[in-house]
């Protein structure tokens, strides 16, 4: 049933190589645009008025709009830096985009509290609001809306990087080529961010970077291999079906694989409304380079597993089903690894402490998947070791050790394979890209190097502040932030209820963190609205008012095609949140100024003003999403 | 990893397999390094009571954390793929928990539970890490504080027992399995234990005789493979449908019988039946007529019936 490689690229009639090409030389041309003969019949040219070359220079460049990407273009904007994306598609989100439509995995997973925050979260949230009908193009437009507004932000669809200039230790420019406006883009930046996943980008550079199965002896792993190989986790093509009212028989092509009964030993069809991430292949190919090849094997398995599921007669129920939507790209879970200042690793994963440097944390099992995928159906497709906890994720992971300029976020940072099997997860890949779009915008702003935050303890303290108040999913990191006036103010609320003190707000902690204690104000909603007061002995000078509300952490949150994912999930505002609230601001009891909000469904907020002097602010809860209780993490104000 | 328990065996005594086991002529014996301190003897065994054969051990030894130590007494087995399968407390000896509280049933019944589970995170975290760093508990026992397990962990060991469950479950589950797999082969073709395997109701044992039996031995082993087209594990019957082979299939004097039992097979294997069978002759076309009436008959079964019945060479 398996398709040989070379006999593949032999019918397409080109080598490995030609792929590889170039798309600026892949524009000469050998044969003359006249045929009629004569001199030109001999000789080459180019069409080098063809394309037009844009000359771009920038603060930081981000490569690859997946949710690494993503999160590291916004973080990065957000904080002031001037933004280049390009995505080599024209959607955002790469294996969460309708183009692939994987559900986004991460600390949920441990069924503990620890859904990840921030960007992430941000998007999430805004999707589950607005997107009940469960469309995978709304997730899409929920970043592009956010990527498009952002002034920072100049995004490049359609944009394949191509080429890299490189001077000493620092990387000077990209070259990358438009395919929809016959565009080669120049781009010059300070910073650079590999979020390609397949770490293109580094690889260009000529940065060190890592591939395969490590042996044990390498990093003392006890699941590493007894020697080294260059093997990779596979690629999957999801699909998906919808139930119609009358019978829809399915014809498989002639190319599809063919399937029985026993092939499904190791690999469930529990519902088939959405494809199944076991229909995996390419671990024991290239996973870049042939990826051709293993995008048409896994259409036979895809095609032949629908054919399996609507003709074997072993799914009747399947009879009044028909397919919907299938994948043509396949999610890639593994390629290079770009080598930072340190390598995460196996007992990393397990031990669970705390890197001084960490910025992020994982929570998906080490699940490492078997190369062999469906063309070994004899054998398991995983293995998978649960975590009993969240493991953090240090800075170090997340820049280059051997190009100064560069940084990288998703699947593609500092880890082995084994540890890699945890941190490849997008939810995950989501908040190493906002540590490192945050990072490069602290560094900036500091005029100093991203490499040299995690040796200056001061700063590394005042970056994991900076990542902490914008909400970053993040580990033992607590408010200590000098500017933050909240933690100077005293603070009373108009009711508390079961333990949910009103100065828990100011107690630096923004999240359950099953610690056995409540971090939030709480307050019942039965006997009306409810108001907290935060009060300075003197007035302060403000300007700004964040808070962080309640949205369910303990909870999975992400779209899927796959109707068990989606249970015990909520669509829509998640019901602790505060919807309807007002904050009041004043001076010896003077209103000075009255915000009103309606229909908020975000956990963290901010709301800005003239500054003002101001010795009182009042939060005053008016309606949850459902909860009985006002629930309110975190309020902090800023001058 | 397993280097944190492994020193824990102070001493190790080893007696004799003895009651209600039969010894294995000629005589199988595996030597198992379980760490540089512990190293046991493994026998082949027949039971008494059941005929079954096993892989047995006595284990006699202590084992300890960095405050106390826990004697432990105890019998257990494996079976000849070297999965484990049981254990048992010699008669007058007990288990021991934290501050020497005796094991009940309950406690037994997890511990087995644990033992059998090949995925635990046992298998994959130092014993250390099972312990909350963060909270402390006073043992009376030894007038000190010590470390609970963490609650998330809580129901991979038993309450109390940590050390106890985590090594017997590296002893179970370690390298002995891969020792006695080695040992396989030769063990199933010296004492003839294709029977045996047959007929178990392990499924293990009964994919290893489908995987063993060669071409030349599928006639004879006809009443055997057809007995296990009805096994209950959902595999075996394909594996022993395969093995039947296209002489069977082509043939209604050999497949008639089965036909008759066509519905107690599992849906999915009676499709495959269908499909595979041809040439039915007249008793063929009676049973079928017979079974076209059953209304329980999906969609797809009475096709394939059909097909058959108007079967012309």
């Amino acid at each position: 049933m398996k398709n040989n490689r070379r006999s593949f690229l032999r019918n397409l009639g080109i080598g490995s190589g030609a792929l590889l090409v170039n798309p600026v030389f892949g524009m000469s041309r050998d044969e003359p645009a006249d045929s009629s003969g004569g001199a030109a019949e001999h000789s080459a040219f180019i069409a080098s008025d063809v394309f037009v070359t844009r000359n771009l220079k920038t603060d930081f460049l981000v490569a690859g709009g997946g949710m690494a990407g993503v999160c590291a273009a916004l973080a990065a904007a957000r904080n002031g830096m001037k933004v280049i994306f390009i995505q080599n598609r024209s959607r955002l989100g790469g294996n969460a985009s309708s183009e692939i439509r994987m559900h986004i995995c991460g600390a949920s997973q441990l069924n503990q509290v620890w859904r990840e925050s921030g960007l992430l979260e941000e998007i999430l949230l805004t999707e589950a609001a607005i997107n009940p009908q469960r469309c995978w193009e709304m997730l899409d437009y929920v970043m592009y809306d956010k990527v498009l507004t952002n002034p920072n932000i100049t995004l490049l669809f359609d944009t394949s990087l191509y080429e890299v200039v490189r001077k000493g230790k620092r990387i000077e420019s990209i070259k990358a080529y438009c395919s929809q406006t016959e565009e080669i883009y120049d781009i010059k930046a300070q910073y650079f961010a590999d979020c390609t996943g397949d770490g293109t980008l580094a690889a260009l550079a000529a940065a060190d970077f890592m591939r395969g199965r490590e042996a044990k002896s390498e990093y003392n792993e006890p699941l590493g291999l007894d020697k080294r190989d260059d093997i990779t986790m596979g690629n999957s093509l999801l699909f998906q079906s919808t139930e119609h009212d009358r019978p829809m028989p399915f014809k498989a092509p002639s190319w599809a694989r063919k399937y029985q009964f026993e092939d499904f030993k190791h690999r469930k069809i529990h519902s088939w409304e959405y494809g199944y991430w076991w229909i995996e292949l390419g671990g024991l190919e290239n996973i870049v380079q042939d990826g051709q090849k293993i995008r048409h094997d896994l259409m036979a398995v895809v095609f032949g597993v629908w054919d399996y599921i609507k003709n074997s007669g072993n799914h009747p129920e399947s009879a009044n089903w028909a397919l919907s939507w299938h994948g043509a790209i396949p999610g890639k879970r593994e390629s290079r690894r770009i080598k930072g200042d340190y390598v995460l690793t196996q007992n990393d994963v397990l031990k669970q402490e705390n890197f001084e440097d960490r910025v992020a944390y994982g929570g998906w099992p080490l699940d490492d998947h078997l190369p062999a995928g469906m063309d070994d159906t004899s054998l398991s497709p995983f293995r998978s070791i649960g975590l009993k906890g969240p493991y953090s994720i240090p800075l170090r992971c997340l820049y280059s050790n051997s190009v100064d300029n560069l940084v990288m976020a998703g699947r593609n940072i500092s880890v082995t394979h084994v540890a890699l099997s945890t941190t490849r997860v997008m939810a995950t890949c989501a908040t190493l890209g906002q540590a490192i779009g945050t990072a490069v915008a602290f560094a900036v702003n500091n005029k100093m190097k991203v490499n040299q935050i995690v040796g200056n303890k001061e700063k590394l303290q005042e970056y994991q502040q900076l990542l902490l108040r914008q909400d970053q999913a993040i580990l033992n990191i607590k408010n200590l932030d000098k500017k933050d006036l909240a933690l100077l103010a005293s603070i009373t609320a108009s009711s508390e209820s079961d333990g949910g003190l009103a100065n828990l707000v100011t107690d630096g902690i923004n999240r359950d963190i099953a610690d056995g204690k409540l971090h939030q104000w709480r307050a019942a909603m039965s006997s009306g609205e409810q108001f907290l007061e935060l009060k300075w002995k003197s007035p302060q000078e403000l300007s700004l008012i964040e808070f962080t509300f309640d949205t369910g952490l303990n909870r999975h949150l992400r779209l899927s095609g796959e109707n068990g994912t989606m249970k015990n999930q909520v669509r829509g505002p998640q019901p602790e949140t505060i919807s309807d609230y007002e904050v009041e601001c004043y001076l010896k009891d003077r209103l000075l100024h009255k915000i009103e909000c309606k229909d908020n469904f975000l956990r963290k907020v901010a709301h800005s003003f003239n500054t003002s002097k101001v010795d009182r602010v009042r939060f005053v809860a008016k309606k949850t999403h459902g909860d009985k209780y006002a629930k309110v993490f975190e309020i902090r104000c800023y001058a | 990893m397993m280097n944190h328990w492994m020193i824990l065996f102070l001493f190790l005594l080893s007696f004799q397999s003895k009651g209600q086991q039969k010894p294995i002529v000629p005589e199988v014996s595996i030597e198992y390094r379980v760490n540089d301190t512990l190293e046991i003897q493994v026998n082949l065994i027949q039971d008494q009571k059941t005929s079954a054969y096993f892989y047995h051990t006595f284990l006699a030894t202590d084992i300890c954390n960095d405050k106390v130590c826990l004697p432990i007494q105890v019998e257990l087995f494996w079976n000849l793929m070297g999965e484990y399968d049981h254990f048992s407390v010699p008669q007058g000896q007990v288990f021991t928990k934290f501050d020497h509280q005796y094991f009940d049933q309950t406690d037994y019944d997890l511990l087995q539970e644990i033992l059998l589970d090949t995925l635990s995170p046992i298998r994959d975290y130092a014993v250390e890490e099972f312990l909350d760093k963060k909270e402390q508990k006073y043992s009376v026992q030894l007038d000190a504080i010590t470390r609970p397990t963490l609650k998330v962990f809580s129901n991979v060991t038993v309450p109390g027992a940590l050390y106890t469950v985590y090594a017997l479950w590296h002893i179970v589950n370690g390298n002995i399995k891969q020792l006695i797999r080695n040992q396989l082969d030769v063990v199933y073709k010296q004492h003839q234990f294709a029977d045996f395997f047959a007929t178990s109701n392990n499924a293990s044992y009964q994919e290893y005789y489908l995987e063993k039996l060669t071409g030349d031995q599928v006639v004879a082993a006809e009443p055997i493979l057809v007995r296990l087209l009805f096994s209950h594990d959902d595999y075996i019957p394909h594996y022993a449908w395969r093995k039947l082979g296209a002489a069977y299939y082509a043939d209604p004097e050999r497949y008639n019988n089965l036909l008759k039992d066509l519905e107690k097979l599992k849906p999915h294997l009676q499709l495959v039946v269908l499909r595979s069978l041809s040439r039915p002759n007249l008793r063929t076309k009676e049973i079928l007529m017979d079974k076209a009436q059953s209304k329980t008959l999906l969609q797809n079964q009475k096709e394939l019936i059909y097909k058959l019945l108007n079967y012309e060479k």
